[in-house]
């Protein structure tokens, strides 16, 4: 395709959290389709190596094994990266727990990974100057942030602070023309879901309420595509539902 | 990449002769679509095939001078003549629109109507057409472009944001009803765009007002060419699970 295609992303550099699997995975992999190059992270090194085997060939291709967790594996995660022209914060995770039995150290957990490592990992990267001019910055949030199910209300806050989070930063960045918006994805079907305790049963029933049925990765990839490319240079603040018509009823 | 072109797909662009609905033609155009286009001015209708011309895409397209305030009669032999010529419709924006600036003590109901019949009824005319069984390709795309005065207050545009906000809880139902016959149906909504009128308009002004128009765009004003990018993501491919959805391009007004 030609160069002028306006979401190319030729000529960029981006970095995924959590991409040795599932959405984040798919997200690299669309972004590298796309021409850009992708750095990857996560925990688990054999899967990132099979992750970055699967991108389109790129030589700024590559990946860092970290903990998001780790103030330490930040500043090696930010000492190790080029400047960026986009940032996608993937990492997340799921817990289920009554409010009734919510513990501190849920809450920590939760927010830790869906939240506080997501800012920290920015802080730092804008304080060592690593997202350029022009960047755009994109977290993956929840369409449960505004539409909760019953006992996640750990995960919907959290959830709920990234898109506030969100907003306010792309007030504070708007000087520096780096753009920030969130995609609210609604359910995904990916690998992790087989793992899961959650019964095929339950599935089914919520299913029912996605008129154009369950998303697959590659739509949550696509809409970071283009919150990426300079097809959304004007877009900033936005909180993009992603969800099959799920929220809209 | 194929699944953020419009290749193969046939698009009818509502108000495609000025301002943002032009622009939607034309980048449509570019990204391989088939383009209908449906305006008032046949000359400046004209103007906007020679700029399709001038892409050297050798993109095919059809244009119909239709008013959408008084002859929605016309739509259907539109939509069937553009369908007859060009196959089946892969989607639509609705870009076509007035704006009224009117404090609402001066504001008389005729003024409401005709705001209402091109902003909203038009665009709901559209659907029900193109969303027939002998006009719509298997999977279709809708695209409403609204305002973000639909979701903030602004003065002087009571009629015009009542519209808009009309068209983004009417995208929403419809998205429902649709679902079924695999069509997405999503909005946009815009903050201050840089069109030629818009570009007129602030030139006409003091200054200070100027300056009070452009305040509260985090990222300054905008090109129609934003917008147009937007509808093309959202007729593309790669948008399909995305739908009754409102979309902000606003340079991060609405942030605030």
């Amino acid at each position: 395709m030609e160069a002028s295609n306006p979401f190319s992303l030729g000529d960029k550099k981006i970095f995924v959290t959590g991409s040795s699997a599932g959405i984040g995975k798919e997200i690299a992999r669309s972004c590298s389709l796309m021409d850009a190059s992708v750095i990857l992270s996560g925990r688990d090194e054999g899967r990132l190596q099979e992750t970055l085997g699967q991108l389109k060939q790129n030589a700024g291709n590559n990946f860092i094994k970290a903990d998001l967790k780790d103030d330490a594996d930040l500043d090696y995660i930010v000492e190790n990266l080029p400047v960026l022209n986009g940032l996608i914060l993937n990492a997340g995770m799921v817990k289920t727990v009554p409010a009734a039995y919510i513990k501190r150290s849920d809450l920590e957990e939760v927010f830790d990974v869906n939240f506080t490592s997501s800012v920290i990992l920015v802080q730092k990267l804008l304080s060592k100057k690593k997202i350029a001019k022009g960047g755009s910055i994109c977290f993956i949030s929840s369409v449960a942030a505004n539409y909760v199910n019953l006992g996640n209300s750990i995960y919907s806050a959290s959830k709920g602070a990234v898109n506030s989070f969100t907003k306010a930063l792309a007030l504070e960045l708007s000087s520096k023309n780096i753009r920030v918006n969130a995609i609210l994805p609604g359910f995904i079907q990916t690998g992790i879901l087989s793992n899961s305790k959650i019964d095929e049963d339950q599935i089914k029933e919520h299913k029912k309420k996605y008129p154009l049925g369950f998303g697959r990765p590659e739509d949550i990839a696509n809409a970071a595509v283009f919150l990426m490319s300079d097809a959304s240079q004007w877009m900033t603040g936005s909180l993009m539902t992603v969800d099959g018509g799920y929220s809209i009823k | 990449m194929e699944q953020f072109t419009l290749k193969g797909k046939n698009i009818v662009i509502t108000g495609a002769s000025s301002g943002i609905g032009k622009v939607c033609a034309v980048e449509c155009a570019k990204m391989g679509a088939t383009v209908i286009l449906l305006g008032r001015d046949t000359k400046r209708l004209k103007e906007v095939e020679g700029e399709i011309d001038a892409l050297g895409t050798a993109g095919d397209y059809s244009s119909f001078s239709i008013d959408l305030s008084e002859n929605l009669e016309g739509l259907t032999d539109i939509i069937d003549e553009a369908v007859q010529k060009h196959g089946k419709l892969s989607g639509f924006i609705h870009a076509a629109g007035i704006e009224k600036t009117m404090p609402i003590a001066s504001m008389k109901a005729k003024d409401y109507e005709n705001l209402f019949s091109v902003n909203v009824v038009s665009g709901l005319e559209l659907a029900k057409i193109a969303s027939k069984k002998k006009y719509v390709a298997d999977k279709a795309s809708f695209v409403y472009i609204s305002s973000i005065t639909a979701v903030i207050g602004r003065v002087g545009v009571v009629g015009y944001a009542a519209t808009k906000g009309a068209i983004v809880a009417g995208a929403r139902s419809m998205a429902l009803e649709l679902a079924q016959k695999g069509i997405n149906v999503n909005v946009i909504s815009p903050g201050t765009i840089l069109t030629p009128m818009m570009v007129k308009y602030l030139d006409s002004i003091p200054e200070e007002e100027k300056a009070k128009r452009k305040e509260g765009f985090p990222l300054g004003l905008g090109a129609p060419e934003d917008v147009a990018n937007t509808a093309i993501f959202l007729l593309s491919d790669a948008a399909k699970w995305i739908t009754g959805q409102n979309i902000i391009v606003d340079g991060g007004y609405t942030a605030r």
